[in-house]
C-alpha cells in the first residue's frame, strides 16, 4: 500500500512536470516570434587552419618518414605489427618515458605498414585563409536566388500602397504566398495581422493586382515550392 | 494512466515542433494613395413636389461632396458612374435588407468607401440618415442620423464631412474652421477684415474702421482675432498702424499697442495671454511681447544695428520664435528662443524670404520666398533642412505669379495663401506635398492676406 501511494505521488508529480513543459512549449510557439530565414547579402569565411604554422610543421613528418624508409631498407622482414600497437594503445606514455629504443622500433613497425599508404596517398598540406565550400548557396544558384527574390520584393513594393492616414501609424504585417509552377500566385494570406483592416487589405490587394510573378528559376523552385514565400510589410 | 502518459508525450512532441521555414522578404515602405469613395445622390423620402426641399438636398450634397474631395484623403467617384438606379436595389443598407444594395457593384469599381444617405424634410428641418461602408471587408463602419434647419445646410455639410473623416481616418479635419482675410470685398475703397468659410462662402466683415487693415491673426482658442488698422490719432492728426484685438462672441474690441510707428504682424502666444508683434517706435523694427491688455512690453530682439527683425510667429510649445531679419544683408528666415537668444539662420538662398509661420505641430515652417522676381510658397524643417517649393503658377501674361501669406490648416496638411495669377489676389489652398492646389475665392476682389483658424467646435 505504501509503495502504491508513493508511486501515485510520483505519477502526479511527473504529470505536473509534463503538463508544465507542454504549456511552456505551446506558449512559446504561439506567442514568441518564429525563426525565419531572412535573405540578406552576407559573406562567409571559413578558416579551416592557421596560416604558415602548418607549413613549418608539415616537413617534420617527412623527415621522420624518410628515416623510417631508410631503416626499412635495412630490416625488411620483421612483423611486429600487432603487439606494438597493443602496447601503444594501453600504455603509450610509460613506454615513451622508459624505453626510448622501443619508440624507435615502433615507428619502424608502423612505418612499414604505412609506407605503402604514404606513397599512394600523400599527406595533405593544410593551408589557412581558404574559403570552404560551406553549406550555403553559391555560384550561379546563389546569383539566381538573389536576383529572383530582389525582383519579387521590388515588384510587390511597387504594387503596394496604403492610405495617407496610415503612413505614420507604424503598422506592420506579414503575408505568405504560394506560387504555381508558372509563377502565378496560387494563394495569398495574412500571416500576422497589423490589427488594422485597411492595412491588411492593402497587402492582399497588392498581390491581387500583381496576379503573376516571374517564374522561379529551376535551380530554386524546390526552395520555394514547399513553404511558399513570406513577406514583411514594411519589414 | 497509460493513456494520459501517451497523450502528454504526443502533445509535448507536437508542441516542440517547429513552424515553417519559408523564405522571408522585406518589402520596404510602400506608396501612399487616396482611397476611392462613392457618394451616390441622396435618396429623398419626402414630397417630391416640394421644390425648396429638393434644392436643400442638392446644396447639402454638393457641400458634402466638395468637402470630402477637399480633404485630399479621397478620390470621389463620379456619381454618374453609379451602377445602381433608382427604385431598384439601391437601398441604404446591403442585401438581404429590403432593396438592399449589392457589394459586388462597388467592388467592380474598386471602391474603398461607400457613403449612402437618405433624407426628408419635416417642419423646416432636414433629417438625414447616413451610412458608411468599407467595401473590401463588406461592413458598415459609421452610421448616424443628422437633423438641422434648412438654412444651415452649409454647416451640416461641414459637420458630416468632419465626422466621416474622423470615422474613417481617425484624424481631425478642418471643415469646422474658418479663414480670416484682408479684402476690398464689396467694392470698398479700403481693405477690411473678413471671416469666411473654408470654401470661400459666407463672408462677414469684422473690422469697424474705414481704413486700411493688415496682418490678421487668430487666437489659439479661435475666440479672438488680432489685426492692425491705420487708426487716426487725434493728437498727432495722423494715421498710425495700431494693433487691435476683437472678441468674436461678445464683439468687444480694444487697442493693445499704438506706439508711434509700426504695431503689426502680431501672433498670439500658445496660451493666448500675450502677443508677439513688430514695433518700430525707435525707427528700427524689432520684435516685442505684450500682454493682451496692452501692458508689460518686453523687447525680444535687438538689431544688430539697424537690422530689421519682423513678422514673428511662435511655436505651439511656446519655446521658439521664427521671424524674418535682414541682419545678413537680405531678409532671411531665423529662429530664436522665445525669451531671446540662440538665434539660428534657416535660409541662405533667394533674394527676400518673409512671412514665416509654424505648422500646428511645429514640424514645418512655411514662408514666402523670392528667388528672382516673384514670390512662391516654401516649407522648411525647423532645423533648416528639407526646403521644398510648393507653388509655381504663371499669370495670363506668362510671367511667374506671386504667391504669398502662407497659413497652415489646423491639421497641418494644407496651406492657404494668396496668389495674383488671375489678376486681383485670390485665396488658394495647397497640400504640403505640393499637390491638390485649389482656388477658394472666385471673384474680382483683392485678398491681400489670409489666416487659417484653429478648429472651431
Amino acid at each position: 500500500m505504501k509503495q502504491q501511494s508513493g508511486f501515485k505521488k510520483f505519477l502526479i508529480f511527473s504529470l505536473a512536470i509534463h503538463l508544465g513543459f507542454f504549456i511552456i512549449s505551446v506558449a512559446k510557439v504561439t506567442f514568441l516570434p518564429k525563426k525565419t530565414i531572412t535573405i540578406e547579402p552576407t559573406m562567409r569565411v571559413d578558416i579551416v587552419a592557421l596560416p604558415d604554422k602548418i607549413d613549418k610543421i608539415a616537413p617534420a613528418p617527412k623527415k621522420a618518414e624518410e628515416k623510417t624508409i631508410k631503416k626499412l631498407a635495412k630490416i625488411p622482414k620483421k612483423k611486429p605489427a600487432k603487439k606494438p600497437k597493443k602496447k601503444l594503445a594501453k600504455k603509450p606514455k610509460e613506454k615513451l618515458a622508459d624505453k626510448p629504443k622501443e619508440e624507435k622500433s615502433e615507428p619502424e613497425a608502423t612505418s612499414k605498414e604505412t609506407a605503402p599508404e604514404e606513397t599512394s596517398e600523400p599527406v595533405p598540406v593544410i593551408k589557412g585563409n581558404v574559403l570552404s565550400k560551406g553549406t550555403q548557396l553559391e555560384g550561379l544558384v546563389k546569383l539566381d536566388f538573389d536576383d529572383y527574390f530582389d525582383l519579387i520584393a521590388s515588384t510587390v513594393n511597387s504594387n503596394w500602397s496604403t492610405p495617407e492616414w496610415l503612413s505614420e501609424e507604424q503598422l506592420r504585417a506579414t503575408a505568405i504566398i504560394k506560387l504555381n509552377p508558372d509563377g502565378s500566385i496560387a494563394s495569398r494570406a495574412i500571416k500576422e495581422s497589423s490589427g488594422n483592416d485597411v492595412f491588411d487589405n492593402s497587402i492582399l490587394k497588392a498581390f491581387d493586382t500583381i496576379g503573376r510573378l516571374p517564374e522561379p528559376p529551376e535551380r530554386i523552385k524546390s526552395l520555394i515550392n514547399a513553404y511558399g514565400i513570406s513577406f514583411g510589410f514594411p519589414e | 494512466m497509460r493513456l494520459i502518459f501517451t497523450l502528454i508525450l504526443f502533445l509535448s512532441t507536437t508542441a516542440f515542433a517547429q513552424s515553417d521555414s519559408s523564405v522571408y522578404l522585406k518589402v520596404g515602405k510602400g506608396k501612399t494613395q487616396k482611397s476611392l469613395m462613392a457618394l451616390p445622390y441622396f435618396k429623398y423620402s419626402g414630397q417630391k413636389n416640394n421644390i425648396k426641399n429638393l434644392t436643400a438636398k442638392d446644396d447639402l450634397y454638393k457641400k458634402l461632396f466638395s468637402n470630402l474631395e477637399l480633404s485630399s484623403y479621397f478620390t470621389m467617384i463620379d456619381p454618374k458612374a453609379n451602377l445602381e438606379t433608382e427604385n431598384k436595389n439601391d437601398g441604404l443598407k446591403p442585401a438581404p435588407h429590403s432593396q438592399g444594395f449589392d457589394y459586388k457593384n462597388w467592388e467592380n469599381l474598386n471602391t474603398d468607401y461607400l457613403v449612402k444617405a437618405g433624407f426628408r424634410v419635416i417642419r423646416g428641418n432636414i433629417e438625414l440618415d447616413l451610412y458608411t461602408y468599407y467595401i473590401p471587408s463588406k461592413k458598415m463602419i459609421y452610421g448616424r442620423n443628422y437633423n438641422a434647419k434648412i438654412e444651415h445646410t452649409s454647416l451640416l455639410g461641414n459637420r458630416i464631412a468632419s465626422d466621416l473623416v474622423k470615422a474613417i481616418t481617425g484624424k481631425e479635419s478642418f471643415f469646422n474652421s474658418k479663414l480670416l482675410t484682408i479684402s476690398n470685398y464689396g467694392g470698398r475703397k479700403d481693405k477690411s477684415v473678413f471671416t469666411m468659410d473654408i470654401d470661400g462662402s459666407n463672408l462677414k466683415k469684422v473690422s469697424n474702421l474705414n481704413t486700411t487693415h493688415l496682418s490678421p491673426t487668430w487666437s489659439n482658442d479661435g475666440k479672438r482675432i488680432a489685426y492692425t488698422a491705420y487708426a487716426f490719432h487725434t493728437r498727432s492728426r495722423m494715421r498710425n498702424p495700431d494693433l487691435f484685438v476683437y472678441e468674436l462672441a461678445t464683439k468687444k474690441r480694444w487697442l493693445v499697442s499704438y506706439k508711434k510707428g509700426t504695431n503689426s504682424g502680431a501672433v498670439f502666444s500658445p496660451d493666448d495671454s500675450s502677443l508677439y508683434l513688430t514695433i518700430s517706435k525707435n525707427g528700427t523694427p524689432n520684435i516685442y511681447k505684450v500682454n493682451t491688455d496692452g501692458k508689460n512690453f518686453q523687447k525680444i530682439t535687438n538689431g544688430p544695428g539697424r537690422a530689421l527683425n519682423i513678422e514673428p510667429d511662435i511655436s505651439s510649445d511656446g519655446k521658439k520664435i521664427v521671424f524674418s531679419s535682414d541682419k545678413s544683408g537680405q531678409p532671411m528666415i531665423y529662429t530664436m528662443n522665445a525669451s531671446g537668444g540662440n538665434t539660428k539662420r534657416l535660409t541662405f538662398g533667394g533674394i527676400y524670404n518673409s512671412q514665416p509661420t509654424w505648422s500646428p505641430k511645429d514640424k514645418w515652417i512655411a514662408f514666402a520666398g523670392q528667388q528672382t522676381k516673384n514670390y512662391d510658397i516654401y516649407i522648411i524643417k525647423p532645423d533648416g533642412k528639407q526646403i521644398k517649393k510648393l507653388t509655381s503658377a504663371f499669370k495670363r501674361n506668362g510671367k511667374p505669379a506671386n504667391n504669398e501669406s502662407p497659413s497652415f490648416s489646423p491639421d497641418g496638411r494644407k496651406i492657404a495663401f494668396v496668389s495674383d495669377r488671375h489678376g486681383p489676389r485670390q485665396i488658394y489652398t495647397i497640400n504640403i506635398d505640393g499637390t491638390g492646389e485649389k482656388r477658394i475665392t472666385n471673384d474680382n476682389y483683392d485678398y491681400s492676406e489670409v489666416s487659417w483658424s484653429p478648429s472651431l467646435d
